[in-house]
């Protein structure tokens, strides 16, 4: 008799626990396209126009991804398992010089963004832990459209992107393999990276200027 | 946004094979005999990366890419400069679309090889629509919207791939540029069974005079309007990536994987291998450390 009640008490609650647990991630699903929706219209309003002096948009730009993205985890990723091998000021110094480097490696990238360029927010879906909006980024003078798939991990303070695939090439995956390979060849030596960054970053502010 | 790698279905991969494979045996012997293999490292982590890089031939690769380094700053980009500065854009984009088109029975053959028989039912559509309505591909009637059918491409290096064999370690070609064994036997294939490149070669219309001009001129055409389409994109990677090498190996490897596997959804107007939905195959997400 108490077998028989727990049978149907679990055959009611078992479509109706189905039931909300599939309403909850479709809810998730279309929270974390509206989330991707306020930052992709946040980033173009305030980083994408042309008259914007490039101080102010390297400031802009920092600022939305220390708001948006996955920072300290994106940061450590980039160079993986070396993270743990640095010292507290060879961390400082990667962050400060990593900060300086995506900031002016990617400022171009928003001030070109075309007058009626637009990312045109698609399906969702939950795949390894991880949510992933699909966008595409529809500019009418350079087609076909490029597919931007984001991938967006959840915190106590919401969505952060972790991750942007550009037609199926991961930013991340490419700065980390990029990075990774001038530690192998400095025989693991966080200050060679360093270096090397330090170096860049004058590089690239000398083709800017 | 730029797109970082792909042009109109073009990318690093997709360089011509025609004519350029005979001079290239020997460079790359060459290049073998002054470099050589990587050694594999002793400790366990570094030997973790070295295998999951699957760049054995590192040392090698690097010379070959220093070697097309020099050729393209030297010789091959500052055509393609200069391409992009003399040839208007209807101009370059009317090109464009008749090397394209002179894909289309490679691209019709891979299909059917891959059993992709709606695909191939397009690119025949394609061709035969482009050749007539389109004077000789010069417009792609086929892929506006009166006929819908968007251009895909495809090559034997994705069939071999789609008929279960491995990539193999990262090979850089010389000339043709990042590549791996199986990719460097479909450009082998393409080279011998281009049905075009076959017809061209064979035909002697006039029973004087062998048409192998017109290969050769299908081959610089081919290379000379994807080296500019790539210009933007290329300029950058090297412009911003800390080592061009390895930027540029990552970015390959992840849109060939990306050429073999990915779905487009129907009518998104996406170039892409396939034409299913994208739920097919999702974009691979890292898990945790990159590496």
């Amino acid at each position: 008799m108490r077998i028989g009640y727990r049978i149907a008490l679990l055959a009611v609650a078992f479509p109706c626990l189905m039931l909300s647990s599939v309403s909850g991630r479709a809810d998730q699903l279309s929270d974390a396209q509206s989330f991707l929706r306020m930052v992709i219209d946040e980033g173009v309003q305030a980083l994408t126009p042309k008259t914007l002096a490039a101080d102010k948009r390297r400031e802009l730009l920092l600022a939305f991804l220390y708001k948006f993205a996955d920072t300290p985890n994106v940061q450590q990723r980039i160079i993986g398992r070396y993270w743990d091998r640095a010292t507290a000021e060879q961390r400082t110094a990667y962050l400060k010089l990593l900060d300086e480097y995506v900031v002016l490696s990617y400022e171009d990238d928003f001030k070109n963004f075309g007058a009626d360029e637009h990312i045109d927010i698609q399906n969702a879906e939950a795949i390894d832990g991880k949510i992933v909006v699909h966008s595409l980024d529809i500019d009418p003078l350079d087609p076909p459209p490029s597919r931007v798939d984001w991938v967006l991990v959840t915190g106590p303070k919401g969505f952060k992107v972790t991750d942007a695939l550009v037609d199926g090439v991961s930013l991340i995956a490419t700065l980390s393999e990029d990075f990774q390979s001038i530690l192998r060849n400095n025989g693991g030596k966080i200050d060679g990276l360093l270096d090397v960054m330090r170096a860049k970053i004058a590089q690239l502010k000398t083709t800017k200027n | 946004m730029n797109d970082p790698v792909q042009h109109d279905g073009q990318t690093l991969m997709s360089l011509p094979r025609q004519g350029t494979c005979g001079l290239l045996a020997p460079l790359f012997l060459a290049a073998s005999l002054l470099a050589g293999c990587a050694t594999p490292p002793t400790d366990p982590e570094d030997r973790k990366d070295f295998d999951a890089i699957n760049d054995p031939l590192e040392p090698t690769n690097r010379f070959i890419f220093g070697f097309n380094q020099t050729l393209d700053h030297g010789f091959i980009r500052p055509i393609a400069l200069a391409y992009r500065g003399v040839v208007p854009e209807q101009g370059r984009l009317a090109i464009h679309n008749v090397v394209t088109n002179l894909r289309e029975p490679w691209i019709f053959a891979n299909d059917v090889l891959q059993g992709e028989i709606g695909r191939a039912g397009d690119t025949l559509g394609r061709f035969v629509i482009n050749s007539t309505i389109g004077i000789a591909g010069i417009f792609d009637v086929a892929g506006s919207n009166t006929f819908n059918m968007p251009y895909h491409d495809n090559d034997a290096g994705i069939t071999l791939a789609k008929w279960g064999i491995g990539s193999g370690p990262y090979l850089v070609l010389p000339i043709l540029g990042p590549s791996n064994p199986r990719d460097a036997v479909g450009i082998g294939l393409e080279y011998f069974l281009d049905p075009v490149d076959l017809y061209l070669s064979h035909h002697n219309f006039d029973h004087h005079h062998d048409l192998n001009w017109a290969v050769w001129t299908r081959t610089g055409v081919e290379a000379l309007d994807t080296r500019t389409n790539l210009l933007d994109t290329l300029d950058n990677i090297e412009r911003t990536s800390l080592d061009y090498y390895s930027a540029l190996r990552s970015i390959s490897r992840q849109r060939r994987d990306d050429e073999i596997h990915y779905r487009a959804p129907v009518g998104s107007g996406v170039t892409s291998q396939q034409d299913a939905p994208r739920s097919a195959k999702a974009p691979q997400v890292a898990t945790g450390d990159a590496k």
